[in-house]
């Protein structure tokens, strides 16, 4: 085996073998998956029934209030005068009074409680309280339900880019997607470069390498071993999170025809006042739920339309250019430095282009064909995460090539200045090193 | 005998730092050869440059009578001051890799690696951690992994270092005995003892320069202050009066066994007439030449060309 071919050999098993990396792979995935599962099982879950007891000098609404999980409506007072209930709960922790003042047209209502009930219980009482007005007035008015049910727009737009029907937001998570998945494996992997580049010179083995083998093939062995590593994980975690998504969109699926939630979802996007109160109630909770169970549908649906021979291995050079780059960087700042702590000056310059990027590309993603995000796409620093934020929505095959190959270039200009510094650095100790010393050490021989 | 190791007029600058300024060796096939000097002198400069770490600014070094390049790395085995290992990693696991990396065939680096490992007595540790070691042991690690592939040229800077007396007794064995089969050894260290024990040659670097080189018993000769030790038994006061007038009495220690004087004696008189001189005064029962020690001669070139460039 040729002796890079042992660096890279050493750098990716001494990695991959390391319990805290399997623990990673394994445990990364199933960590995303309750990040998003748990709120979604949670809102679902029975809430904790809140007492409410009604006080309405009106006399409309004690009847028409309908107990929901989240709130237990007690009309035994109904009749009661304000301050009289008032003082008969005046203790107790778990009911809140809720007063109607007595007047024509409700504009206010109060909620008196020793604790604050909490956003849910106002929402639902909000809710039920709008609901039943509403169509106290259409009554008034004579409207007809099927009248407003008319009025009632919903306008349906199909995005046909170059010929074929596109989905917006789809394109927008997928480029989302592609930008932090880059984002991440960068910053993580590169900051390992760094970290190992740093373990060599600490523990004093690297002169006994550099005696072997020329530091730029240990460097390049390190990037590219550690670089491996991170495909691994990458790859681990596209397989684990393929079973996590098919678990997951099972679970959308079987929320999507409930015929209840359904109703809930309708409801919610037309604003259409409804008489079940209860549903009216229920849209509100499920409102973040059902907007992620679209959006995995949507992804489902368009995963098989993406023009995946274009967006994979875009991904792919994007993906392991932006590496390749940052970490030559960072094996650089790592051979500089005695300590971590040292680190932090040489380290800001770099990673500034790359968190400028990654802020850069939340507007991009809305507007892609902006000057900025042409601007972006181009720069080598930033044309990683800031041209994956673009291409789901189509790019112009010049555009791509000119990213393309100045990155290409920067790369080779980098690693080269990289390789410089790193060989004078891993053998310098004790020394405070300043940004004019990195530059007199590419000129040393 | 012919030089397995020449660096011609070598010039190394840093910035505003000479390292070395023309500083030529010349080290013969199978000896061990001294490079000494004082901290910072541009020992590791030298070493550096041979071990192809770093590139002279000019200069020339030839490695078995071809210009040295990247091919003889495999042919060097060296050991530098500042050494570690991966804490890690295991340490047969770490041994093997390295011993790779200087282009060993994996099962032959492993067969040697046992057979260096039972010899050294750290057999048990193969699969212990690098981190679980004392210094010592990971010190003979150190070491087996720089002669496992049998190289042409070993490169030792301060190799006794951190070692027990008992192994470092143990490291010269082997090393004289490497020697003895034909390695050339290149030794940096200021234990001065050791250069007096191993070394045949030793070039001496202050300030970037080479101040003083060649064989380590001419040198001695050559830095010598003719001054004889004399043992005897018998009165101190007659052998005081038998050399007065004649000769320098340096010193003289009485003792109820021996007395022991130290006399000068002029450079180009004989030691026998010393001898004739204090024959009726006692006892002789020793007499011999002191030579400076290699220490002193150190202390001397250094001082002397501090005082020079001083001026």
């Amino acid at each position: 085996m040729s002796k890079i071919g042992l660096i890279i050999k050493r750098e990716y098993l001494s990695r991959v073998k390391k319990k805290s990396f399997i623990v990673m792979t394994l445990l990364t995935p199933i960590l995303g998956a309750l990040i998003v599962l748990i709120p979604t099982a949670l809102s679902n879950s029975k809430n904790q029934n809140h007492h409410v007891v009604v006080v309405d000098e009106t006399k409309s609404f004690c009847a028409v209030l309908t107990s929901t999980p989240t709130v237990n409506y007690d009309f035994g007072y109904c009749n009661f005068n304000k301050d009289q209930v008032l003082k008969i709960f005046a203790d107790s922790a778990k009911v809140t009074v809720m007063y109607i003042p007595p007047t024509q047209d409700v504009k206010q209502i109060e909620l008196h409680s020793k604790a604050d009930p909490g956003e849910e219980v106002i929402s639902d009482i909000e809710v039920q309280m709008n609901s039943i007005i509403m169509s106290g007035k259409m009554k008034a008015l004579n409207l007809d339900q099927n009248m407003i049910k008319q009025i009632n727009t919903t306008i349906g737009v199909l995005n046909v880019v170059d010929n074929k029907t596109t989905n917006s937001d789809y394109n927008l998570g997928l480029a989302f997607c592609c930008s932090i998945l880059i984002y991440f494996f960068i910053f993580l992997y590169s900051v390992q470069v760094m970290r190992g580049v740093m373990e060599e010179k600490v523990s004093r083995i690297v002169e006994v390498i550099i005696s072997s083998v020329k530091p730029f093939q240990l460097m390049m062995g390190k990037v590219i071993g550690v670089g491996l590593v991170g495909l691994t994980q990458f790859v681990a975690w596209l397989i684990l999170g393929y079973f996590a998504f098919s678990i997951e969109s099972k679970y959308a699926q079987s929320q999507i025809t409930n015929p209840a939630n359904y109703n809930a979802q309708q409801t919610m996007k037309t604003g259409m006042p409804t008489q079940d109160a209860n549903t009216a109630q229920m849209s509100q909770v499920t409102a973040p739920k059902s907007a992620f169970v679209t959006g995995f549908m949507g992804i489902y649906k368009n995963l098989s339309d993406t023009n995946w021979l274009l967006i994979l291995p875009c991904f792919l050079f994007y993906f392991l250019a932006g590496y390749v780059l940052y970490s030559a960087l960072f094996a650089a700042i790592g051979s500089a430095v005695d300590q971590e702590t040292d680190s932090q000056q040489f380290m800001l310059p770099v990673t500034a282009p790359l968190i400028l990027s990654y802020l850069v590309m939340f507007n991009i993603v809305r507007d892609p064909h902006s000057s900025m995000a042409f601007w972006f796409s181009i720069f080598p620093l930033t044309s990683p995460i800031a041209m994956m934020a673009r291409i789901p929505f189509g790019i112009s095959v010049w555009e791509l090539a000119l990213s393309m190959i100045l990155l290409i270039a920067s790369i080779l200009g980098t690693v080269w200045l990289a390789g410089r510094i790193y060989r004078v650095g891993l053998l310098m100790y004790g020394k405070k090193v300043t940004y004019k010393e990195l530059g007199k050490w590419l000129f040393y021989k | 005998m012919t030089n397995l190791l020449t660096a011609l007029n070598i010039v190394k600058r840093y910035d505003k730092h000479t390292a070395l300024n023309d500083v030529s060796i010349n080290v013969p096939e199978g000896t061990v050869y001294g490079l000494l000097g004082p901290n910072g002198a541009g020992k590791t400069s030298m070493i550096r440059i041979i071990n192809q770490i770093t590139a002279p600014d000019s200069g020339e070094v030839t490695f078995g009578g071809e210009k040295l390049a990247p091919k003889h790395i495999e042919q060097i085995g060296y050991l530098p001051e500042e050494r570690g290992l991966y804490k890690k990693m295991k340490v047969g696991e770490q041994a093997l890799y390295l011993a790779q990396l200087k282009g060993m065939k994996k099962a032959e680096a492993k067969q040697k690696l046992r057979e260096w490992f039972k010899k050294f007595e750290i057999g048990a540790w193969w699969d212990k951690k690098v981190e679980e070691l004392s210094k010592g042991m990971a010190q003979k690690v150190q070491f087996i992994v720089t002669v496992l592939h049998q190289p042409r040229l070993l490169i030792l800077d301060e190799p006794f270092s951190g070692f027990d007396p008992i192994n470092v007794e143990l490291i010269k064995t082997e090393l004289l005995n490497m020697c003895k089969q034909g390695t050339t050894i290149v030794l940096s260290t200021h234990n001065m003892a050791s250069v007096e024990e191993m070394c045949n040659n030793i070039t001496l670097i202050n300030n970037a320069k080479a101040v003083l080189e060649g064989p380590v018993n001419e040198l001695r000769h050559k830095y010598k202050s003719h001054i004889w030790e004399v043992q005897f038994n018998g009165d101190v006061s007659s052998f005081k009066s038998a050399v007065a007038g004649k000769y320098d009495l340096i010193n003289l220690a009485e003792d109820a066994n021996a007395n022991v004087a130290r006399v000068k004696i002029p450079k180009d008189s004989l030691s026998n007439d010393l001898l004739k001189t204090v024959m009726p005064a006692g006892m002789i029962t020793g007499f011999s030449e002191i030579l400076p020690s290699m220490s002193e001669i150190f202390i001397s070139a250094v001082q002397g060309t501090n005082k020079i460039s001083a001026q």
